[in-house]
């Protein structure tokens, strides 16, 4: 169990930049995931902390204590990998061993973790087995009490689950929530799975282009993304455009937008007439008329899923998407009534662009 | 023209007639010249009819000389080459300055015959060949070293290894490529260090292709001609060298099949036991 802090860390491959002055700063026991799309230097990042790259600048410290001199084998960290790289050659026992091995744990005090770490896991009956006579499923179990029975200071997870169907991969990711609970162990899980990310972790990290563009609790993300990137990688989001038109009130502001006036709520300090994107997530808008915020208009296309109805519904010229429970459904070409509430419409971008970009030239 | 048998014969036909010129081949003169020595080996000159008489050659002594010599060449040459190639591989595994250039440097014995680097390397250990007169020069050492010629064999060992690293190293990267290298850092990561990484991950996971090429280098050295030819003793002399003087020199093909055959044979149990032991290791049983 440690704290972990990273200090302006950089990683440049050639002239591509993997991780670009990143910090981040992670309490004892808590979960974190570091989420993002492929090459936004998530990877890297967790390969850093293992101790596998060498980063170009900045520092990486467990407990305060810096690590970037030491090598893999010295760190504490245990990591489950994304294609689990179990020993072929071992059983699950001896897999499991391995670390203990290595560290020369002597036999007893050994035996008894290993049996643990199986028993956790719910490996009980295949210690004999080797990695090859597994599903998918048990392998995966096997790599993580490999790491486990390391009573490691932090647990690394690189995209653990992604080779399994989705199904198992449910199952797993909240099995392996709750063993990090029992455990308290640090985590940092690694995925471009928002909805695995969300599940997991108590904090979450975005990433794109090797920079954090928001790090929050799974709520605060998914409500407030803080960029337009935020908004579109976790979940699914309407962007509208829109001009500052009148405060309303402290924190309430009346916009003129390509839909018609809108009224949102904020922290941020406008000005009138800044130009600001507006997000609203597609299950906040609701087909039923409303006090404010509510608008005309028509269903263009209708997707039955089971579980809601995707609709795309044309307002003032722009397609809007939403998703509503299955209760009641609408047709295609159908006229609705569209709202959605001030506090669901969070404003993810300033765009006055004029005004910056003369000001720094 | 429509020949009258079924499709499924007919594909069974065309696959034959596909496979005839490879498959013929390699039967015609693999197997029958393979055929013809061994059942030359059962004749004798002078006797109609067949005997094991020339076997009896077998247990004399400059026969039985002749058989532990060759072996003794064949697996010191096998395990010779195998303590470079086999640290060059995991040197290779590594990126470093100049890695290329030696990759290149180190393949260049493939590339040369036999015979030509025999006579190169021998020159070089020669008693009055260069190693040992700059050895002289330098007072290391006072009379010529037998480096050559010698009943130990050390001049074709040293030949045979120089040859067979190249061999053995591409045979042994190409396992050692195909191993994921998620394992070596899975490895560091549970606190294995380097060593502990090639002991534990990567022999294990290349002894299928460490003992391919330990086989294959066994029987190249085993039955190889030219290179104890030129640099062996006079006695005891390799078998392929027994075979090649007996045949040509003595016109004794009675003993120069049985010598054939001898080898044919050793050839086989080693891949028989190759097999016995590659199965083995994929069981998982091994390491």
């Amino acid at each position: 169990m440690a704290r972990l802090t990273i200090n302006n860390l950089v990683k440049r491959f050639g002239d591509f930049t993997a991780i670009d002055n990143l910090s981040l700063d992670i309490a004892d026991g808590e979960f974190i995931t570091l989420l993002g799309p492929s090459g936004c230097g998530k990877t890297t990042t967790l390969r850093s902390i293992a101790g596998f790259i060498e980063p170009d600048e900045g520092d990486i410290l467990f407990d305060q204590k810096r690590v970037n001199d030491i090598p893999p084998n010295k760190r504490s960290t245990a990591m489950v990998f994304q294609s689990y790289a179990l020993f072929p050659h071992m059983t699950v026992k001896k897999n499991i061993a391995f670390g203990l091995k290595m560290k020369k744990v002597n036999k007893t005090e050994a035996e008894k973790r290993i049996s643990e770490a199986i028993e956790l896991v719910g490996l009980t009956g295949l210690e004999g087995r080797f990695p090859k006579e597994l599903s998918g499923g048990q392998q995966q179990r096997v790599a993580v009490a490999r790491a486990l029975v390391m009573q490691p200071d932090i647990l690394l997870f690189d995209e653990p689950l992604s080779n399994l169907d989705a199904k198992l991969r449910e199952k797993m990711r909240v099995e392996i929530r709750e063993l990090q609970r029992k455990l308290k162990i640090t985590a940092i899980y690694v995925t471009h799975d928002q909805a695995e990310a969300l599940v997991i972790s108590d904090r979450v990290v975005i990433m794109n282009k090797g920079v954090i563009q928001q790090i929050g609790k799974p709520t605060d993300v998914y409500n407030r993304p803080n960029s337009a990137f935020v908004a579109d990688f976790i979940g699914t989001a309407n962007f509208i455009d829109g001009t500052v038109k009148e405060k309303l009130e402290a924190d309430t502001w009346l916009l003129e937008t390509e839909i018609g006036n809108i009224k949102t709520m904020t922290e941020y300090q406008l000005a009138l007439g800044d130009q600001v994107l507006l997000s609203v997530r597609p299950e906040d808008l609701l087909m039923e008329k409303g006090s404010e915020n509510t608008f005309q208009g028509v269903i263009t296309t209708q997707t039955y899923m089971g579980n809601f109805v995707d609709y795309h519904v044309e307002v003032a010229g722009k397609s809007l998407r939403i998703q509503s429970n299955g209760k009641q459904l609408f047709e295609e070409g159908d006229s609705v009534q569209v709202h959605f509430r001030p506090e669901d419409c969070t404003i993810v971008e300033m765009k006055d662009v004029n005004q910056h970009e003369t000001a720094h030239q | 023209m429509k020949l009258p048998i079924s499709k499924k014969n007919r594909e069974r036909l065309n696959i034959f007639l596909l496979l005839l010129p490879g498959v013929g081949f390699i039967a015609f003169f693999f197997i029958s010249s393979l055929m013809t020595t061994v059942i030359r080996s059962f004749q004798m000159d002078g006797i109609d009819g067949y005997t094991i008489a020339n076997y009896s050659k077998v247990l004399q002594p400059y026969f039985l000389d002749s058989i532990l010599y060759s072996i003794w060449i064949g697996i010191s040459s096998a395990f010779g080459s195998l303590l470079f190639a086999l640290p060059l591989c995991f040197l290779m595994r590594n990126h470093f300055r100049g890695k290329n250039l030696l990759n290149s440097l180190i393949k260049i014995p493939l590339f040369i015959p036999a015979l030509v680097a025999t006579f190169l390397i021998v020159n070089f250990l020669a008693p009055h060949g260069m190693l040992n007169l700059i050895l002289m020069r330098l007072n290391l050492i006072r009379e010529p070293l037998k480096l050559v010629q010698d009943k130990y064999g050390i001049g074709i060992m040293i030949i045979q290894i120089w040859k067979n690293i190249p061999f053995q190293m591409l045979i042994i990267m190409a396992v050692m490529e195909s191993i994921n290298p998620a394992l070596v850092d899975a490895a560091r990561n549970l606190g294995a260090n380097r060593w502990q990484v090639a002991r534990h991950v990567l022999i294990p996971l290349s002894m299928p292709g460490i003992l391919v090429s330990v086989i294959l280098v066994f029987i190249r050295a085993y039955g190889g001609f030219e290179i104890p030819k030129l640099a062996g003793p006079v006695y005891p002399i390799a078998l392929p060298v027994l075979m090649h003087t007996s045949i040509t020199e003595m016109f004794d093909w009675d003993t120069g099949s049985v010598v054939g055959t001898v080898i044919i044979i050793s050839a086989m149990i080693m891949v028989a036991i190759y097999t016995k032991l590659a199965k083995k290791i994929q069981g998982g049983d091994i390491v």
